[in-house]
């Protein structure tokens, strides 16, 4: 795993800019620095040394010296599609995944994305008709960003925003309805960044350059079509290739030259990962785990059992309000945008305590959630249907009660209403969002929050703020992202479309970046996801849903095809969210001078970002309360992390950092251009 | 207070509360006496609760459980009825 960045066009950066723009991602790749001069083309690449720790050194070009790339990820099935690609007669130089990529998109062309097996995000250079291609992983694992000089024709790239802003020529303003949808649905919509400037590479897509001009095309995306669904396959038939099928993506996940270890939740998701890759890991498997103070959040006599159970060598970190506190402006910093929860701050300390441990990689559960039916928001919308189906029923409703995330369990007085509250467009069932309405509409009642409000309209680059004064059409929020859907995606079955909604906003804008990629690799630790292995998503997809989410049981399949591999009670309980303290913890008495000190009337009229007399009353209402609401919780994580990432990135300067030691270095610009 | 309290009074009292406690003092639009506030995603079930804690202290009321419905309480108007009801009954 590593960082990138890189220049392309006429006013592609010279080498000094480019060790700064590097040395922002030093975190990335700490082992090994290598960077690529030529005329209009500037590419750096930090190198965190897993596979081919002595040849695969970036930036790396083809034997030809046709193609050069720098390379961010892991193509786990790279050893096959070296076997392959050898008997197509391609020559290779090193053990490393990365000159597959180089041969693959020889052979292949585009084409080759569909045969990697992984997580990546890359930038190719093919010297034969000066053409450059950029590339990112299905779900998004691994982040791409981009910038254009105001010419249009340079291109600007990197694995983080602070690279990029690290070019003092690319502007820092805030993209306000970056902001606003943060806000509304926790991520930046398509492919926006908090800042105007920057864009990111969905996941799933590749660009190509050439010549100032910039194409982006899809090359993949989740699809649940019906017809591809085994409709008569036996329960014990599917439980087989759930095993086996999650067995072989462990089994490549732990292709390294270097330890991997796992990360150990105590839900079923890790627990099973644990338990396949301590099969085929036999010796000193480690496995690692947060544990809180307080109950609600903790999961540790389940971790403790678990790691007990398979016999790994466990390490637990407990963490405090300090620790989630006194990291929180670091976890803006790497996070690189506002968060709506507190939760990345352990998943930091978790990481640290891994590298700490002299380990770089770990395999993680998620994705196990998206494909096999594991939130609550699926269970809702099913309720929610069922209740639709026939309003006036009494019990239908009742089925809310289940979902425990839902009904507060102090605010059973208020039953009566909560059920009004989940049947506001309870007939909309045909929408293409259904499943997200509620909780749509949730964050859009936070926006009046917001200083700019009613929200701005869009506005060119370094222009000035045009404020739009008619009303948030919350319909009109709605229908644009409806109107952006696959293909047939009207016939997909209930649960598929709320899997997209799902996979499409809150696991690659915020599970896998926020609080997974950004929080590892801010300690140089790798991720790694069987369960978003290309493999287990083609037999998700194959699966019917109703073995996904059985009833209201969520992860049906998983339980039954692991109830032998692991203790009862991991098998049978029920899915617990993943959180931590949020208000509680950054509004600590003890704590929360740096949260007064933002938050003052003062310190949000200088930002300018949100309206001071609604901050104050919410600190106040905040104070107040004992168990402050879910709403309120978000919007104090939401607007503290906004003015901390506007103190950070659009007031702030990038710093360079100390980079590690340059071990390639290819110059191909003439002598004679060098001094011109 | 309560024996001269009028639907109006009521409506003007809860709204203000609504307005600087529940809305924070900012909202899209003026805030209608006849608005549901699910339907504008005003209340969440926490802020229902503390809406029933302002009208018992502040009204001298107590509601029942099966009193606290969208019937009673999704309104102004419906919150005006519902308190001159309740004042009326005690």
């Amino acid at each position: 795993m590593c960082g990138i960045v890189g220049q392309i066009g006429p006013q592609a950066c010279d080498e000094s800019q480019l060790l700064r723009m590097m040395s922002m991602l030093t975190h990335r790749g700490p082992d090994e620095a290598g960077l690529l001069l030529a005329e209009g083309v500037s590419f750096g690449h930090l190198r965190l040394s897993i596979v081919d720790l002595r040849t695969g050194q970036q930036p790396m070009t083809s034997y030809d010296g046709q193609y050069w790339v720098v390379f961010n990820g892991e193509i786990f099935n790279h050893l096959e599609l070296r076997q392959e690609l050898e008997a197509l007669g391609h020559v290779f130089a090193t053990r490393s995944d990365t000159e597959v990529l180089l041969n693959g998109y020889r052979q292949w062309g585009v084409d080759c994305l569909n045969r990697f097996n992984g997580q990546w995000a890359f930038a190719l250079w093919d010297r034969t008709d000066e053409s450059f291609f950029l590339a990112r992983d299905r779900w998004g694992v691994r982040p791409l960003f981009y910038s254009s000089l105001s010419n249009g024709k340079t291109l600007i790239f990197a694995s983080e925003l602070k690279a990029i802003l690290a070019d003092s020529r690319v502007s820092c303003h805030w993209d306000l309805k970056a902001l606003q949808d943060i806000f509304i649905c926790w991520i930046c919509e398509s492919d926006r960044t908090p800042l105007q400037s920057v864009r990111q590479l969905l996941p799933g897509c590749y660009m190509r350059f050439k010549n100032g001009r910039c194409d982006v095309h899809r090359w993949w995306e989740v699809d649940y079509r019906t017809d591809l669904v085994e409709w008569d396959r036996s329960e014990m038939s599917w439980c087989e290739e759930v095993r086996s099928t999650l067995a072989e993506a462990c089994r490549i996940r732990l292709r390294a030259d270097v330890p991997v270890g796992a990360y150990l939740s105590g839900g079923l998701d890790s627990s099973i990962i644990s338990s396949l890759t301590r099969t085929c890991h036999p010796d000193d498997f480690r496995t690692f785990s947060i544990a809180f103070a307080d109950s609600v959040h903790d999961e540790s006599p389940y971790q403790q059992l678990m790691a007990a159970y398979l016999g790994t060598n466990h390490r637990s970190l407990r963490i405090t309000h300090e620790s989630i506190v006194n990291s929180f402006e670091q976890v803006i910093w790497h996070a690189e945008t506002p968060i709506y929860r507190t939760a990345p701050a352990p998943m930091l300390h978790l990481s640290r305590l891994v590298r700490d441990s002299g380990m770089k990689v770990v395999l993680t559960g998620e994705g196990s959630d998206e494909l096999f039916g594991g939130y609550d928001q699926f269970k809702e919308d099913k309720v929610r249907r069922f209740w639709a189906r026939s309003p006036d029923s009494r019990w239908r409703k009742r089925l809310l009660d289940r979902l425990g995330a839902n009904i507060p369990n102090a605010n059973l007085r208020t039953r009566g209403f909560w059920y009004a509250f989940y049947q506001k467009d309870l007939y909309k069932t045909e929408h293409a969002a259904y499943s997200h309405y509620i909780r749509w509409r949730n964050g859009m009642s936070l926006l009046p929050l917001l200083s700019h409000y009613p929200p701005v309209a869009d506005c060119a680059e370094g222009t000035e703020i045009e404020m739009k004064r008619s009303p948030f059409k919350m319909d009109q929020w709605i229908e644009e992202l409806e109107s952006n859907v696959p293909y047939g995606f009207d016939r997909w079955h209930a649960l598929s479309k709320a899997q997209y909604w799902e996979t499409r906003q809150y696991l690659s804008g915020y599970l896998l970046s926020s609080q997974g990629d950004r929080m590892a690799m801010a300690n140089s630790v790798e991720g790694r996801y069987p369960f978003l292995d290309v493999n287990v998503y083609e037999m998700a997809r194959r699966m019917p849903p109703n073995l996904k989410l059985s009833a209201l049981i969520e992860k049906f399949i998983l339980r039954k095809a692991f109830h032998k591999d692991l203790p009862p009670v991991v098998v049978q309980r029920n899915k617990q969210p993943y959180r931590s303290p949020d208000a509680p913890a950054l509004n600590d008495p003890l704590l929360r001078q740096k949260l007064i000190d933002s938050l003052s009337p003062e310190g949000t009229k200088k930002r300018g970002l949100f309206n001071p007399q609604a901050i104050a009353k919410l600190l106040v209402r905040i104070e107040k309360s004992s168990q402050p609401s879910a709403r309120d919780n978000m919007a104090l994580v939401l607007v503290y992390s906004s003015h901390i990432f506007h103190d950070l990135f659009v007031e702030g300067k990038m710093t360079p950092r100390t980079l590690p030691l340059v071990k390639t270095y290819v110059n191909l610009i003439p002598a004679k251009a060098r001094y011109n | 207070m309560t024996q001269r309290m009028d639907p109006f009074t009521v409506v003007e009292e809860v709204k203000e509360y609504i307005l600087q406690n529940i809305l924070l003092g900012v909202s899209e639009a003026p805030l209608e006496p006849d608005d549901s506030f699910l339907q504008r995603g005003i209340l969440d079930s926490t802020g229902v609760l503390e809406l029933v804690g302002f009208l018992e202290e502040h009204y001298g009321i107590t509601c029942a459980d099966k009193e606290i419905t969208p019937e009673n309480l999704d309104s102004l108007n419906a919150i005006g009825a519902y308190v001159l009801r309740k004042l009326n009954q005690s």
